[in-house]
């Protein structure tokens, strides 16, 4: 049953094949028998989990469960969950227990989910895989001397591995997408404030967005059900009506038109990726799609336009650790000055401390025209580019990431490196557009993803785009041998 | 170029304190992410208005009513560095 989906285990509690004690206690001990190869969690919750599930499981007796009641599931450690450490995986925030539950936690507690834990992630999201934890990193269940991708490697690699059926991510250049890619998961990030940032730990407030990491779309739709609302608590959400995202589902591919930007079908693409995804596109052409080339101009632009805002608003959002009112503070400051200084220097980790004094840098006075100012610009013509794709077609399709899963450790010492494997998801945050990731078959045994763009909304088209895929061939199926046990 | 004073004055600003021994290895580091962005030079923006919101929407705003309660309490429960109600640091004035 640990691979069930969330759809099959709903359908076994209502059915009372299992009952959600029964499920949770199932999905604890493959965390205690596995996490110890993955570290996929930070803080594991299993008096909570048994509570919740009790309560679950009153809620099936009396017949009002909903489609979520019972389900086991776990949160990236960026989500504020009240009384339970959330730490960012920073030792700045080791310390800190959560005072609220973020609105995200709120929703999907009502709808009746059983916490497992908190996983393990890039320190406060920055990182491609999931090797700047500062509770060590994170093993890809298909590969344990690879990297399960990042920033939520830990919702990545405990999905992958079964140790919850699914688990909450944040994307903000790609953050989702890229690790269920390298995992053979299912990653949406939805349109830019689809979903609330309340409680959401800031990384760049104008690029996070939360969303699901799903063994399938159907999943993903469901998770999104309940995930997706306006919230006034939010003052970037939009308010706009949720749709019903698993009616759409089944709809026909008959006339969709995807569109392949060429930018993404270069000849530095690895021929083993095209081959992967040409045959992904071969299969949507059979049920009907229409396949046309398009073209990003200046999407090559996309690593440094993306470094340079991240990088700056990140500088702006980190502001707030300084040892004064929570988390981390040095021993023994001299004066205010240490003591801001010290506790940032100790607290946070290399590569935040490289964002931070780049977003410092092109925000500080004669630089912030020529880099910050004019990244803001370019961002604007990139949203225009991709405007004018989405008047030629209904979705965009390319491979998610460059290449399957690298080795622990080949890109720590090179940042630009490890930046370009976030290339082709960067744009999609920058433009504030909605896109999911999807299993596309194997490369020398790992995992490759493919990634499905869409407009301003449109999750529904994209997760029904996804899920008939997904009828058609196994990919999402299949679950690291040595953790199907 | 960046160079080895820049980043110790990035860093006062950022107020993060860094070991001298970590100047070059940042340095290096900024400098690769700037040589990327010098590719922006040659993109012409002369009418192009910076992005504050990808759909470009504007600050919603809310009513001037006071709508929430004081959590001091419960978020100075975050620190043991407090006294009377008030977060405690070094001296600032003597």
């Amino acid at each position: 049953m640990h691979n069930y989906t969330i759809t099959e285990l709903s359908n076994a509690l209502r059915a009372k094949k299992v009952s959600s004690t029964e499920l949770t206690q199932l999905f604890l001990a493959r965390i205690d028998k596995f996490d110890k190869i993955l570290n996929s969690f930070i803080t594991v919750t299993p008096t909570l989990a048994l509570e919740q599930a009790k309560q679950a499981d009153l809620q099936y007796q009396k017949g009002s469960a909903g489609p979520l009641t019972g389900i086991p599931f776990a949160h990236k450690d960026i989500f504020c969950t009240a009384g339970i450490k959330t730490s960012c995986a920073s030792k700045m925030l080791d310390n800190f227990i959560a005072p609220y539950d973020a609105t995200l936690v709120t929703r999907l507690n009502q709808a009746g989910t059983v916490l497992l834990g908190k996983t393990n992630m890039d320190e406060f999201a920055m990182g491609s895989s999931n090797e700047n934890s500062f509770y060590g990193a994170v093993k890809n269940p298909w590969d344990i001397s690879r990297v399960p991708g990042g920033s939520s490697g830990g919702s990545s690699a405990a999905v992958a591995a079964r140790l919850t059926p699914a688990a909450t991510g944040t994307d903000t250049g790609g953050s989702i997408r890229q690790p269920a890619a390298l995992c053979n998961l299912t990653g949406l990030k939805p349109t830019y404030g689809r979903i609330s940032r309340y409680g959401l730990i800031a990384f760049a407030s104008s690029l996070d967005q939360a969303g699901p990491m799903t063994q399938t779309a159907e999943d993903a739709a469901l998770l999104m059900n309940a995930m997706a609302s306006f919230d006034d608590k939010d003052s970037t959400s939009i308010d706009r009506a949720v749709p019903n995202y698993l009616s759409t589902l089944n709809d026909s591919l008959e006339g969709l038109k995807i569109g392949l930007p060429k930018e993404y079908f270069s000849e530095d693409l690895d021929p083993k990726v095209a081959a992967t995804i040409q045959a992904a596109i071969k299969l949507y052409e059979n049920l009907g799609a229409k396949i046309s080339s398009v073209s990003l101009p200046n999407c090559h632009l996309v690593i440094p336009l993306y470094y340079i805002i991240a990088s700056a608003e990140c500088s702006s959002n980190l502001a707030r650790y300084d040892g004064v009112r929570y988390g981390y503070r040095c021993n023994n400051p001299t004066d205010l000055k240490d003591l801001y200084e010290r506790t940032r220097g100790e607290g946070f980790g290399n590569e935040v401390k490289r964002r931070l004094l780049m977003g410092t840098y092109v925000l500080s006075a004669g630089s912030y025209d020529a880099y910050y100012a004019k990244a803001q610009k370019i961002r604007g013509l990139l949203i225009q580019e991709f405007k004018e794709a989405f008047q030629q077609v209904d979705v965009l399709l390319g491979p998610t990431t460059p290449t399957t899963a690298f080795k622990l450790g080949e890109k720590v010492n090179d940042p630009v490196s490890m930046y370009l494997s976030d290339i082709y998801t960067i744009a999609i945050n920058l433009a504030g557009l909605p896109a999911i990731s999807i299993p596309a078959g194997f490369i020398d045994g790992l995992p490759l993803g493919m990634q499905l763009i869409g407009s301003p909304f449109t999750e529904a088209k994209l997760l029904n785009t996804a899920h008939r895929y997904q009828q058609e061939t196994d990919w999402h199926k299949k679950v690291p041998e040595n953790f199907n046990l | 170029m960046v160079t080895h004073e820049d980043v110790i004055k990035f860093a006062d600003l950022a107020k993060i304190a860094i070991d001298e021994k970590q100047i070059d290895h940042y340095l290096k580091s900024l400098q690769s992410i700037l040589d990327l962005a010098g590719q922006m030079e040659v993109v012409d923006t002369t009418s192009v208005q910076p992005v504050a919101h990808p759909f470009g929407i504007t600050q919603r705003l809310r009513p001037d009513k006071i709508t929430e309660i004081v959590h001091r309490g419960d978020f100075q429960k975050l620190t043991k560095h407090t006294e009377a109600g008030l977060y405690c640091v070094p001296l600032v004035l003597e």
